[in-house]
């Protein structure tokens, strides 16, 4: 900090993915001191970017649109439910995937230095000293966990270790009682303002559960739930058609105006 | 709008009734508590001046007020003194049965007009209305306990309720402090429903034994900023008293796999497991009546 004090270039993170996870991390690294690297667009689906992977023009082309930052990046993360990874991301990276619509081990396993992943769980919004899960996929080195606590309590996170799986801990719990919610307000038992209001005055919830996922964002809401219904096979994990319609609707929430709620249009949601 | 009410009769005196009746003297209403048993009513009238004497201490309440709160309280141990009463709202126990009986005696003492609300977390409002000449003026009006603390009501319209008997519900709620939402008559209402995945998804996470029921706590005061996790919560609530819930939510929706409750609680009501109460749940809690 001191006059003289030979000036560091600022490291690099690569923030990967759409959604407000990935604005409110990227807002966080920024705020500590960290270039903070967003590609612009990434392609439509896996599927798509797995067809650019497999051919090596497209390859190349797609990482020189994502620009040095992937290369130079000390830690890349996906901060969203889909998978973004370049299987040939170099081993001195750190990869933190959200372990939201996949677990960590399926996220490590399309990689080449798989013992560099390490799957995260979080959900927006952010607050200083919120505890983020970290969770070891079955190839992941003891350093990789240590770093990545070491980045998120350079961001003012906490974290906690947790066993692997689709939503970890708290996001899987959390996207239950989303889904329930959006089932009871499908059939019609309340409206959305007093389902919200009713769980955090009847019980304690420091959000309601359909706010909330207005503010996660849909999509990675139903990833959750479409991952655990995969894993597990139960039925009990059957995503709300409500949720699904919004979802296909565009309707995601508070950064596209609307999801359960309604949000003013032109103005960002506060 | 209708005539605000004066007097408001509460039938059954125990924690949810007395708790009710509390804030309604502090609202500045009249209370008529009644109870059938006797001592049931002394108790029920001892914990609420406990309560209003608490509000007092903390700076809440006047002590001249407090007085005439209290002043404001009548009992009786007979039904049919509920007769002059503009608004009844019943707290016995959740037995079907039994509330259908009240109902059906409160409807031969009070006037067609009077509201009668019923206090319940699980029983379906159409199910206790229904024999009944005038089910609908049967509201569902369920509070949460501590009264005197939880701001919320769930105000639950059954198929039969009259609108204006919503409305009126939704009324005295407000007029008790109270933030109302409206419910439809369905299983576990809002509250008991959505919440059922906060607790039942903590016990499959458990259940798969790679972490414990402490550290899932931990994680979701911290992750969520939830004031308690799911099993301290659990043990507060009572492991008993939760798992009727679960159970009464399970069977409403005719065994939604959703809503399956686990073996896991079951065992340990059989064991006696019951949370502080009993000095040991999830958690052991050193000190506490052991039994």
């Amino acid at each position: 900090m001191a006059e003289g004090h030979t000036q560091r270039k600022a490291r690099r993170i690569l923030v990967l993915g759409q959604s407000p996870l990935a604005d409110a991390l990227s807002d966080l690294a920024g705020a500590a001191g960290l270039a903070v690297h967003r590609p612009p667009a990434l392609p439509e689906s896996r599927d798509e970017l797995d067809a650019i992977f497999t051919d090596q023009t497209r390859r190349e082309q797609y990482l020189r649109h994502l620009g040095d930052a992937y290369r130079e990046a000390e830690v890349v993360i996906e901060a969203e439910a889909s998978e973004w990874m370049d299987p040939e991301l170099p081993d001195t990276t750190l990869v933190l995937t959200a372990a939201l619509g996949h677990s960590t081990a399926e996220a490590a396993d399309d990689i080449h230095a798989r013992h560099r992943v390490v799957g995260f769980g979080v959900l927006p919004p952010l607050e200083a000293g919120q505890m983020v899960e970290l969770a070891a996929g079955p190839w992941t080195e003891p350093a990789a966990l240590d770093q990545a606590a070491a980045f998120f309590r350079e961001l003012g996170l906490e974290t906690a270790a947790v066993p692997d799986g689709p939503g970890l801990i708290f996001p899987r719990i959390l996207c239950m009682v989303i889904n329930e919610a959006a089932f009871a307000l499908m059939e019609g038992v309340a409206s959305a303002a007093d389902i919200d209001t009713a769980m955090k005055l009847g019980t304690n919830y420091p959000l309601g559960p359909l706010e909330w996922a207005d503010r996660i964002g849909l999509d990675q809401v139903l990833a959750v739930l479409e991952a655990l219904q995969v894993e597990y096979g139960e039925d009990k994990y059957r995503p709300a058609p409500l949720l699904r319609r919004l979802v296909r609707a565009g309707h995601l929430g508070r950064a596209s105006g609307r999801g359960f709620h309604v949000y003013d249009s032109g103005e960002p949601p506060a | 709008m209708p005539e605000p009410i004066a007097t408001l009769g509460i039938v059954g005196a125990g924690t949810m009734g007395a708790g009710i009746a509390q804030v309604a003297l502090l609202e500045g209403l009249r209370v008529l508590l009644h109870d059938a048993v006797e001592s049931a009513l002394v108790r029920g009238r001892s914990r609420l001046a406990r309560g209003v004497a608490r509000a007092v201490e903390r700076g809440r309440v006047a002590p001249d007020l407090a007085e005439e709160a209290l002043g404001r309280l009548e009992t009786t141990t007979r039904l049919a003194e509920m007769r002059g009463v503009e608004f009844v709202i019943e707290c016995v126990p959740e037995d079907l049965a039994l509330k259908r009986q009240v109902f059906a005696e409160l409807e031969g003492f009070t006037a067609p007009g009077t509201i009668l609300a019923t206090n319940t977390s699980s029983l379906p409002i159409s199910a206790i209305a229904a024999p009944l000449r005038w089910p609908e003026r049967v509201a569902g009006m369920h509070f949460f306990n501590p009264v005197a603390v939880m701001p919320l009501v769930e105000v639950v319209a059954g198929p039969r309720t009259d609108p204006a008997a919503a409305d009126a519900t939704m009324a005295l709620a407000r007029r008790l402090d109270k933030t109302p939402v409206r419910s439809k008559d369905s299983p576990g209402f809002i509250v008991n429903r959505v919440s059922r995945h906060f607790f039942l998804e903590a016990q499959r996470i458990l259940e798969e034994g790679r972490v414990a029921h402490a550290h899932i706590d931990q994680v979701i005061r911290g992750a969520g900023r939830f004031r308690m996790g799911p099993f301290e919560l659990m043990d507060l609530i009572g492991i008993d008293v939760h798992v009727a819930a679960g159970k009464a939510v399970f069977e409403g929706f005719f065994y939604e796999p959703r809503f399956r409750p686990h073996p896991m609680l079951q065992r340990m009501v059989e064991a006696g497991l019951l949370g502080r109460k009993t000095g040991k749940g999830f958690y052991e809690y050193p000190g506490q009546d052991n039994g």
